[in-house]
């Protein structure tokens, strides 16, 4: 496999790994970040950290398949413990984005794989994946 | 029965700030302890989900905890008190106020209307065909045109059984059907009001029990579009619109919220009255909007002159 740049954020051709942030951009437990991986104009996943590492899912519920967010960057539940779909009030548990309670209970959400590397977070998702559309 | 409408309604929140800040930017206007209210005075409460003053939750917060209807006088209070004791605990409460719970479990409140009379302007058409609206050099918008929210428009419940909860509004509370999504849902309006709807409710498995939307009037199909606009600009998540409903007629715009279900914003809306016939039709795309868009950045058609000059 290809060295990665350590210029990333522009994605070439059979890249295997999408490029999120620098980890230090990330922010702390208790809150999470959108992007939009795939310039699409609008955030296809987030991320956020929990106390034993960091989590990426796609923003898409299971119950509908619409972004889960009321506002930019707020995916969580006022104590940052749950993830919420601000649609209909889904909650899932934020270590494994299972739904606990809501219209889609039961069901999960994507959790995507992700790399860290020279203090970047990467997905091991190409950049032209479905999964981040 | 003279109901003429939600005045206000009750959410127990775990976000308090942020659903402070949602309402804001929304456009209502904070009234303290929590009110937050339109033109007319009707308003949405927001309180911490372990405030004592609320009624027991449906399901986890966020959540709705009261639904409080508006009525025109207290005759009005009696026939309903009355009425509802036949079969359930009523209470109540200051005013002459009348606190039950309705087919579905959810807490209905009912008090002399907190609607208070106003005045606003309407969005003026010029149409060829018809008497101008706006004469000469009266201009239809305008950079600092402000919109508000006018008057709390309708609510929307997920039941668990929509037959058994239509029958409750119209043989209880003398709420009339004004169209039917067959299998989904009826629309409601009490005798109290004109307005199309001012209660939707929609047939979902019991633990989806809670409140789908709610939405304030505006004044037009341009203010819809240009609230929405604005809210979005400030980082608000569509959810779905902006475009305009069939049954009704109203404009619609969605997004999520943190009150733990959607807020629209809706404007022109048909009025109907007794003589009217409920339409019965399957819902699906087709039946619930006219047409739908979605917002996309402003754009100009112009752009940086091409490469290599001119040909
Ligand atoms: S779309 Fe997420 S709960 Fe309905
Ligand atoms: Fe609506």
């Amino acid at each position: 496999m290809a060295a990665l740049s350590h210029t990333p954020g522009a994605p070439a051709p059979g890249d295997t790994r999408t490029p999120l942030c620098a980890l230090d951009a990330l922010p702390p437990v208790g809150q999470a970040r959108g992007f939009d991986p795939a310039k699409s104009g609008r955030d296809t996943v987030f991320a956020l950290r929990r106390s034993d590492g960091i989590r990426v899912y796609r923003n898409h519920c299971p119950h509908q398949g619409v972004p889960l967010e009321y506002r930019k960057d707020r995916f969580l539940s006022g104590d940052g413990q749950r993830i919420l779909c601000y649609a209909h009030g889904a909650h899932f548990e934020a270590d494994t984005g299972l739904c606990t309670d809501g219209p889609c209970r039961g069901m999960s959400l994507a959790s995507l794989p992700l790399v860290i590397e020279d203090g970047w977070l990467y997905l091991a998702v190409a950049p032209d994946s479905p999964l981040l559309r | 029965m003279n109901i003429i409408g939600p005045d206000a309604l009750v959410f127990g929140v775990d976000d308090v700030d942020a659903c402070s800040q949602y309402l804001t930017d929304y456009g209502l206007k904070p009234a303290g302890d929590g009110r937050f209210e339109a033109l007319d005075g009707t308003c949405v409460i927001i309180r911490a989900a372990d405030d004592p003053r609320l009624p027991p939750a449906i399901g986890p917060a966020p959540s709705i905890r009261e639904i409080v209807y508006g009525v025109g006088d207290a005759a009005t209070l009696e026939a309903i008190a009355a009425e509802l004791s036949k079969d359930r605990e009523v209470r109540r409460g200051e005013g002459g106020s009348v606190h039950a719970d309705d087919d579905s479990g959810f807490h209905l409140s009912f008090a002399l209307t907190i609607r208070r009379p106003y005045t606003a302007p309407a969005d003026l058409t010029n149409a060829p065909g018809h008497p101008p609206q706006r004469g000469p050099n009266l201009l239809g918008i305008d950079w600092d045109m402000k919109v508000e929210p006018r008057t709390l428009s309708h609510v929307v419940l997920f039941v668990p059984n929509m037959e058994q909860a239509q029958a409750f509004y119209v043989n209880r509370l003398g709420f009339r059907l004004t169209d039917k999504f067959i299998g989904v849902g009826p629309f409601l309006r009490p005798a109290g009001t004109e307005d199309h709807h001012t209660l939707f409710l929609i047939q979902t498995p019991p633990f989806m029990k809670g409140v789908e939307h709610f939405t304030f009037h505006l004044g037009s199909g341009t203010e819809v579009l240009h609230a929405g606009t604005q809210f979005e600009a400030k980082g608000y998540t569509t959810f779905w619109g902006p475009g305009r409903h069939y049954f009704g007629s109203n404009w619609f715009w969605y997004f999520n919220s943190p009150l733990g279900c959607h807020v629209e914003y809706d404007a022109d809306m048909d009025l109907h009255d007794d003589t009217w016939e409920a339409r019965h039709r399957p819902p699906g795309a087709d039946n619930s909007q006219l047409f739908l868009f979605t917002a996309r950045e402003k754009w100009f058609p112009s752009g940086p002159p091409p490469k290599g000059g001119a040909h």
